[in-house]
């Protein structure tokens, strides 16, 4: 009984080891891949056009919306309790630092995980169970390159930018919070954040999409190629995929509050 | 037969496990071979798919997607793909389980010789798909 349960215990963390080496090794071959002029082929641009356009234009309309809608909510917040403590002399840093170095880039990758996330996980897990990924091997077509690649960097630059692009709308419908609460001219309003805004907090927010936009679409991908031939696993593909995606998206704010606390 | 297996990455394989992409159209999918393989731009590639499909007066296809076609499109398609890759040999694989009915498979040969010019074809099918191709012959006075 008790030899049993630590050949159970045993062979579980075996799995666990070599599962987690092989993605290490996946992550290794698509950051590879990405480095090699050759993985750019005609195909491959093609479809990195079209990923980038369904991942960060389709969704601009209602991103925008909800960026306008939480920035000035949520600026509104920030500003109320900063004056509540009187921390007013301080309130242009604290809007940057909540709004660059936090809430849009974490907003951004749970909005992309929810969209584009777990379209991409189906969409691989489908094709895997078509069987329409052994036709690209069959054609030596590289699934690294014509598949996984165009999406991780779409996903990349899209985080990325919408990420920016979050944070610019945020800012500026803060601004009528500011107007109607603090009867603040704009100019006052520019100068407060202009001041603020330092070189790290853009680097944070770069390097927070790119970060984010690299898990949104790499574990979805390798999910899905983990699915197993069947449709019922399809679901259950998305499900882990999507648990996994938001446990990493937490770890990365983690890490990226501990550097900052640095 | 067990030859051809062993070696069977030397072969283009054409079969119900090669299937075509279902989020592209049929130009593309013809395309993406030489635009994978050869770098060929994407216009070029794609005149290439669309000349493939005008031998055999089957240009209305072009723009569709796999769902929007019968069986014998499929089949052509799945050869003017073939005929893209640069191996030497094209391997059918039981062209019964995509052509469905036998009746198909006599249209399709037709067409097959028009398409292919240079390329080697093997057929490999079940033997007990036997009399449907006996039949086939039979029926078409081949």
């Amino acid at each position: 009984m008790v030899l049993r349960f630590i050949e159970g215990v045993g062979d579980k963390t075996i799995n666990i080891v070599l599962e987690f080496f092989e993605a290490l090794k996946f992550i290794f071959l698509c950051i590879t891949h990405m480095l090699i002029p050759a993985s750019y082929n005609p195909a491959m641009r093609m479809v990195l056009t079209k990923q980038i356009y369904f991942t960060s234009v389709g969704i601009l309309p209602l991103f925008s919306m909800m960026a306008m809608f939480f920035g000035s909510i949520i600026i509104g917040i920030v500003i109320v309790l900063a004056t509540e403590y009187n921390l007013e002399k301080s309130i242009g840093s604290i809007i940057i630092n909540f709004v660059l170095d936090e809430f849009s880039p974490f907003f951004t990758a749970l909005l992309i995980s929810l969209r584009s996330g777990t379209a991409i996980n189906t969409e691989i897990a489908v094709m895997n169970v078509n069987k329409e990924l052994n036709t690209l091997k069959q054609y030596n077509i590289d699934l690294i390159d014509y598949l996984f690649l165009p999406r991780i960097i779409s996903g990349m630059i899209s985080v990325t930018s919408l990420s920016i692009v979050f944070a610019i709308i945020m800012l500026s419908s803060g601004y009528l919070f500011t107007l109607f609460y603090m009867n603040m001219d704009l100019h006052t309003y520019q100068n407060l954040l202009l001041g603020a805004v330092e070189i790290q907090d853009i680097v944070m927010l770069i390097l927070k999409g790119l970060a984010f936009g690299f898990v949104i679409t790499l574990i979805p991908i390798y999910s899905g190629l983990k699915t197993t031939h069947s449709y019922t696993a399809i679901p259950i593909s998305v499900l882990n995929g999507m648990v996994k995606l938001f446990i990493a998206i937490f770890l990365i704010e983690v890490l990226s509050l501990v550097i900052q606390s640095i | 037969m067990e030859e051809i297996l062993k070696e069977i990455e030397q072969y283009c394989l054409i079969s119900i496990d090669t299937p075509l992409l279902a989020n592209l159209n049929m130009i593309e999918n013809i395309a993406l071979i030489p635009e994978v393989h050869k770098h060929t731009s994407i216009k070029k590639a794609q005149e290439l798919a669309q000349n493939s499909l005008a031998k055999i007066d089957k240009e209305n296809i072009a723009l569709k997607r796999m769902h929007q076609l019968n069986e014998v499109e499929i089949f052509y398609v799945l050869i003017a793909r073939a005929l893209m890759d640069e191996r030497e040999t094209i391997v059918i694989v039981n062209p019964l389980s995509i052509l469905k009915h036998v009746e198909f498979l006599a249209i399709a040969m037709k067409n097959l010789a028009i398409l292919n010019e240079e390329k080697n074809i093997i057929i490999l099918e079940n033997d007990i798909n036997r009399f449907h191709y006996e039949g086939m012959w039979v029926f078409n006075g081949i």
